[in-house]
């Protein structure tokens, strides 16, 4: 009673100061479309695995349990955002298809110490339908990473890493790119857009090269280029089950490996 | 534009009551006050900004995507808005200062002005500061906490610029007025340490360190887990009580100094009150944008208020051969403020 009544104070005095601002909150975006998951899953992650392939460590990354609701996003305040998702966006974290699990970054540990050259090519990632694609991903020490705006409207870029330097660059043109890079390994931080709040995606800086990323079915393909026979951990990273770890053992370069979340 | 006469008074009625008079400039009173109503809204989109982790949307600084005016989505309308409100707000205070030194007799007036106008132009350079360096906790809960002795400071200077302030008999000084200086002194003090433990706690992202008001459902007033976020929050929760009692104290002493106090003594009873129910009413709430933005307003509203009531009293006992007792029935009141 004494709770209400506070709050019931309190709120008077919000709609006496500030009717505009508090129209603000009452903007709920429409139900998500199913395919808005979709939206934000990596459109080419990973190769989708076949057991015991020359050259990979492949196998496949699955749930078990009751995967929360999507939760609908409200991407009201910009009308290029609810033009592209005329039936609203939502964010599901656990997604994959037939009990697989998507986004997962899978990475080999224990591989030999060494000094491995980043691949020249550059991983893209995009600002597309107010979303970011792929929504997890790696890249390796100074390697280059070309962030395109596919969108008519504005976004900033701003990793938050913690070893890492944190930048934030406005990318205000469609079609727009800039090339970055991070110098040091560090584990998963995330990548944000302020000017569109529920933009969200995850980088993994790596000094090897060992790694993937799980696709819609939860498949995943570490290419074993130069790396030893041998024992190797395996950790897998989600951003909301957080990480499980095991053992694989390469022989002739290749080896399968499945693991499951549970929730 | 020239100085208006309705009352005339000493050049300096604060240390030298005999000397050239100033007057009360009713153009340039309401041109301080409505810089006041202005600042007041200003710190409400600032606040709005935090409150929606807005602070970063727009990366450059002083334009805003390299334009003067961006397009408005997603969060660069709470950013640039702010900014909006805040160029503005910078220039009139520029316009006071400059009106202020042209017209303003008393010295330590002109002062006031210019030291409003630098406290300005360095607000504007921490909100630029804070934005190219990603938001430093130390620099931004500077820019949170110099906006609201920007206010004061403006407070202040409309009040110099009052009837009441020139008046020869405002209030009258007393021995309870000289107790309600004191306690208004002690409160404002108070209401400012809890300003910055809400800046510490609000910029180290500990608003919701403690997640229930009062207690938990398993009746726990801590987290398990203690740390600095939790100190923090606790600080500025546990701090607020003192806050609503110096306040209480301060307004009952305001009640019995003068009747021309009593409905300030009564606004900042209500007010500390209201600020309190807000406070519990973000951690209920869950941080909500508006609930959180109107509490960041309302203390600011609070310590200006507090402020006043400081310098009433204060001047109050400062007018030469005004010595009068307790509750004088001299019928001043706000409306000569």
């Amino acid at each position: 009673m004494i709770r209400q009544s506070v709050l019931a104070i309190s709120f008077a005095t919000i709609l006496a100061c500030s009717e505009s601002s508090a129209a603000d909150t009452t903007a709920v975006a429409a139900p998500a479309a199913p395919k808005a998951a979709a939206m934000e899953t990596p459109a080419a992650a990973a190769a989708v695995a076949k057991p015991a392939v020359a050259g990979r460590v492949s196998g496949t990354i699955k749930f078990t349990g009751e995967a929360p609701a999507a939760e609908a996003l409200d991407i009201a305040s910009d009308p290029v955002c609810t033009g592209l998702h005329p039936s609203g966006l939502s964010r599901q974290l656990i997604h994959g298809e037939g009990g697989g699990l998507a986004d997962v970054f899978v990475q080999l540990t224990g591989v030999p110490d060494g000094k491995y050259e980043a691949p020249s090519t550059p991983v893209v990632l995009d600002q597309v339908g107010c979303t970011y694609v792929p929504h997890v991903f790696g890249v390796m020490e100074k390697q280059d990473i070309k962030i395109v705006n596919s969108d008519d409207t504005l976004h900033n870029i701003h990793p938050t890493p913690a070893v890492n330097r944190e930048f934030n660059v406005g990318m205000p043109t469609k079609g727009m790119e800039i090339t970055k890079s991070f110098k040091k390994a560090e584990d998963a931080f995330p990548i944000k857009c302020d000017v569109h709040t529920w933009m969200k995606a995850w980088c993994v800086v790596m000094e090897h090269p060992y790694f993937a990323v799980s696709d819609a079915h939860g498949a995943f393909a570490i290419d074993t280029a130069n790396l030893p026979d041998g024992e190797y951990g395996v950790k897998a990273w989600h951003e909301s089950l957080g990480v499980k770890e095991g053992k694989v053992k390469v022989e002739g370069g290749a080896a399968t490996f499945d693991l499951t979340f549970a929730k | 534009m020239t100085a208006s006469s309705a009352v005339s008074v000493p050049r300096d009625a604060a240390t030298a009551p005999a000397r050239v008079g100033a007057v009360v400039s009713p153009g340039r009173r309401a041109f301080g006050i409505g810089l006041v109503a202005a600042t007041l809204f200003l710190i409400y989109a600032g606040a709005e900004v935090k409150s929606r982790d807005a602070g970063l949307a727009v990366p450059d600084w002083p334009l805003s995507y390299g334009k003067l005016w961006p397009k408005m989505v997603g969060n660069v309308y709470y950013e640039h808005g702010h900014r909006s409100i805040a160029a503005p707000v910078g220039l009139l205070t520029a316009i006071l200062a400059f009106w202020t030194q042209r017209t303003e007799p008393r010295s330590w007036v002109r002062g006031l002005a210019w030291a409003a106008f630098g406290a300005v132009v360095l607000q504007g350079l921490l909100g630029g500061l804070t934005v190219i360096h990603l938001l430093p906790a130390p620099v931004s809960m500077a820019h949170g906490t110099l906006a609201q002795l920007f206010l004061c400071l403006l407070a202040w200077l409309a009040y110099a610029n009052s009837r009441e302030w020139l008046a020869p008999t405002p209030l009258g000084a007393s021995v309870a007025m000289t107790r309600a200086q004191g306690r208004a002194g002690l409160a404002t003090a108070a209401v400012f340490v809890q300003l910055l433990l809400g800046a510490w706690m609000r910029h180290i992202e500990a608003g919701l360190a403690v997640p229930f008001f009062p207690v938990s459902a398993e009746g726990r007033w801590l987290p398990e887990v203690v740390d600095v976020g939790v100190v923090a929050h606790m600080l500025h929760r546990g701090f607020a009580f003192v806050v609503l009692l110096l306040v209480w104290r301060a307004a009952a002493a305001g009640l019995g100094a003068s009747r021309g106090l009593r409905l300030h003594s009564v606004w900042i009873a209500v007010l500390v009150s209201i600020q309190v129910c807000l406070g519990a009413s973000v951690v209920w709430v869950g941080k909500a944008p508006v609930v959180t933005s109107v509490h960041v307003v309302s203390g600011a509203a609070l310590l200006m208020s507090c402020w006043l009531l400081t310098l009433r009293c204060w001047r109050a006992g400062r007018v030469p051969g005004t010595q009068q007792p307790a509750l004088s029935a001299a019928p001043l009141g706000l409306e000569g403020t």
